[in-house]
């Protein structure tokens, strides 16, 4: 089953979305505000009584991807309310975004991967009950500044099996450019690696490699379950 | 949480409540490492294990390369109060701060955290002042996430030579998908413990294995126990499910109000209709007790309630042995058939209760059924109860 994204200039790139158990890498440079699509894509989920998982990985000046999602969905506090919205976050940008303790796993620092990855278990179980549940990683920046790109393509790995067996949908945000070396490592086990940008003013998106669609649907997928398969075998055994 | 007996300078405790309930302890001068699937944190063992040897008196090196030394000390008093004489035991090797370029008040820095050579040096320094302590090492995966395996392997002989030094090690590893074996350094070690998820969609248990102890000539089976970390309590071996049964009336609420820490009860007027529930941590082991109806009427409920129990405890009103043929129809329809089963006799506090001998004698029952004597009004006997089956369950998963 493929989950929308809420977000017209990805919608146009992945037909009906994103298929139950992908996981995609959503890159773009600098000046592009990829909260927003993040934003967007866990309010077309709570919308739709999906669950939504945010790891914020940093205390942002402007408030996070939270505030982008307080901006467009005024129904947030009745999704916190409802327990369909959890967070995981440091403890500092727990204090610093003011998100409900009651509602986030927080973890001493991001640079602790095995603590991230239990802390991303922990809400995905608290969420057991919704069924669908939609996971957005704010940003993957954060990560690769606390240590290495190899460590960081470990967790992405095990993350990414652990959204595939869950059959949960997962954003993870990034600002990378399509030619950066890191990409290679970094991009292995997602689904689909998209990259954002801006022409004319208007929000665009393209995949950095258009072969690549596994656990995307085009409008032309529509229907047919080849996707699927394909994001099924990409990720075997991830462990 | 574990309590540890001071050294006796062969055999060093871990200290943790889970490990010392079903390990050996290892001799000193051994080392042991944890290594854990992605997402199941072993700290909490490391962090017990620390509680309770510095609640011993005895010296202890942390090593900490994943989180700040000051997490470690808040997370080590969260264990319990420690007498400030004894967390002046607690010698923290800070790898972790300098990489974020944060302040640190830990008693070594490791200045270049990605230096394997330089976290050795600093190891053998403290061994040099330290050698009696209890070496925590949090963790091993941390250490080739920095300086990559290739040079954790390159130095590890030397590492190793720095971990025998202490009395006794105990080191993480986080199995992440690394590109290159890793596998072979673990071998290094004197014993290998393994921790793992049990997963559904989500992880939602976990559970260590013995791979291998090396002071233990008749091994361990690779049996999973299950535990649980809890705050304040440490790491314990969960036991999901135990199940007590008998005739009405025969005083199971009473049991598993009296040996739990917690319990509720589902019960109109003073009579159980649908379930006793009790939680209880005690002597490295945290169980769930699930107390079944006595009345017949309620029986269709009883598969459900004493489903996937992984023992029995069978309430018998010592007093009354007319109710002794419905408890053994009970003990068949909760399907103990090859489960540790004991049958408590209840109510030993009245004068004309019948003693455990003349229960288990009336009863008729199978070999290996042990009868105990207990009384809801006493509570350390009914503990004893309990203590006895969890032993059972233990032995259960235990070669020989």
């Amino acid at each position: 089953m493929s989950l929308p994204l809420g977000e017209p200039a990805l919608e146009d790139l992945l037909g009906d979305g994103l298929l139950q158990g992908a996981a995609a890498l959503v890159i773009s440079p600098p000046e592009i505000d990829d909260a927003e699509v993040g934003a967007a894509f866990l309010s077309e989920g709570l919308g739709r009584l999906d669950g939504g998982i945010l790891v914020q990985t940093r205390t942002a000046d402007d408030g996070g991807l939270r505030e982008r999602l307080a901006e467009i969905d005024p129904h947030l506090a009745d999704h916190e309310t409802d327990g369909r919205l959890r967070y995981v976050t440091t403890q500092d940008a727990l204090d610093a975004l003011a998100i409900p303790r009651q509602l986030s796993e927080a973890v001493p620092t991001v640079r602790d991967f095995n603590a991230l990855t239990a802390a991303v278990n922990r809400a995905q179980r608290a969420l057991d009950a919704t069924g669908r549940r939609r996971i957005v990683i704010d940003d993957l920046d954060a990560l690769l500044e606390a240590t290495n790109r190899e460590t960081v393509a470990r967790f992405l790995q095990v993350f990414v099996g652990r959204v595939w067996r869950a059959d949960d949908v997962a954003l993870v945000l990034a600002k990378l450019s399509p030619d950066d070396p890191a990409l290679e490592r970094l991009r292995q086990g997602f689904d689909v690696i998209v990259v954002l940008d801006r022409q004319q003013g208007e929000l665009r998106a393209h995949l950095a490699d258009p072969a690549q669609r596994t656990g995307a649907r085009s409008p032309s997928q529509a229907g047919s379950d080849t996707a699927g398969s394909e994001n099924a075998g990409a990720q075997s055994d991830p462990l | 949480m574990s309590s540890i007996v001071p050294s006796t300078r062969t055999e060093v405790p871990f200290g943790v409540g889970a490990l010392d309930r079903v390990v050996d302890p290892p001799p000193q001068g051994s080392s042991v490492v944890m290594v854990n699937e992605p997402g199941v944190e072993v700290t909490a063992f490391l962090l017990e294990a620390a509680h309770s040897h510095l609640s011993a008196g005895r010296e202890v090196v942390y090593v900490t390369l994943d989180r700040a030394p000051d997490t470690v000390r808040q997370r080590i008093t969260a264990l319990g109060p420690l007498p400030k004489e004894r967390f002046d035991k607690l010698h923290l090797v800070d790898g972790f701060s300098t990489l974020l370029g944060a302040q640190t008040y830990a008693d070594d820095v490791v200045d270049d955290p990605e230096d394997v050579e330089m976290l050795i040096a600093t190891l053998e320094r403290v061994a040099d002042e330290h050698a009696d302590a209890f070496l925590l090492f949090d963790s091993l995966s941390g250490l080739a996430d920095r300086a990559g395996l290739a040079a954790l392997r390159a130095n590890f002989t030397r590492l190793e030579r720095v971990l025998d030094r202490f009395d006794a090690t105990l080191a993480a590893f986080t199995a992440w998908p690394y590109e290159e074996p890793y596998e072979d350094l673990l071998k290094a070690f004197d014993g290998v413990i393994r921790c793992a998820a049990l997963e559904d969609r989500t992880m939602f248990g976990e559970y260590f294995t013995v791979e291998r102890a090396d002071w233990a000539p008749a091994g361990y089976d690779g049996t999973r126990h299950l535990y649980k970390a809890e705050a304040g309590a440490g790491v314990n071996v969960y036991i999901p499910k135990i199940v007590v049964t008998g005739a009405s009336n025969a005083g199971k609420s009473t049991f598993v109000k009296a040996v739990s820490d917690d319990a509720v009860s589902v019960d109109r007027m003073g009579t159980t209709v649908a379930l006793d529930h009790g939680h209880v941590t005690v002597d490295g082991i945290t169980a769930d007790l699930f107390g079944t109806p006595g009345q017949v009427r309620f029986d269709p409920v009883l598969k459900t309630v004493a489903g996937q129990a992984l023992g029995v405890i069978v309430l018998v009103d010592a007093t009354r042995p007319s109710s002794f043929g419905r408890a053994k129809d009970l003990l068949e329809k909760t399907r103990a058939q090859g489960l540790p089963v004991i049958v408590a006799a209840n109510k030993q506090d009245l004068a004309h209760a019948m003693p455990p001998d003349a229960v288990q004698a009336e009863l008729d029952l199978d070999d290996g059924i042990d009868v105990m004597g207990c009384s809801g009004l006493e509570p350390d006997t009914c503990r004893g109860v309990l203590e006895r089956m969890t032993d059972r369950i233990l032995e259960r998963r235990r070669p020989g």
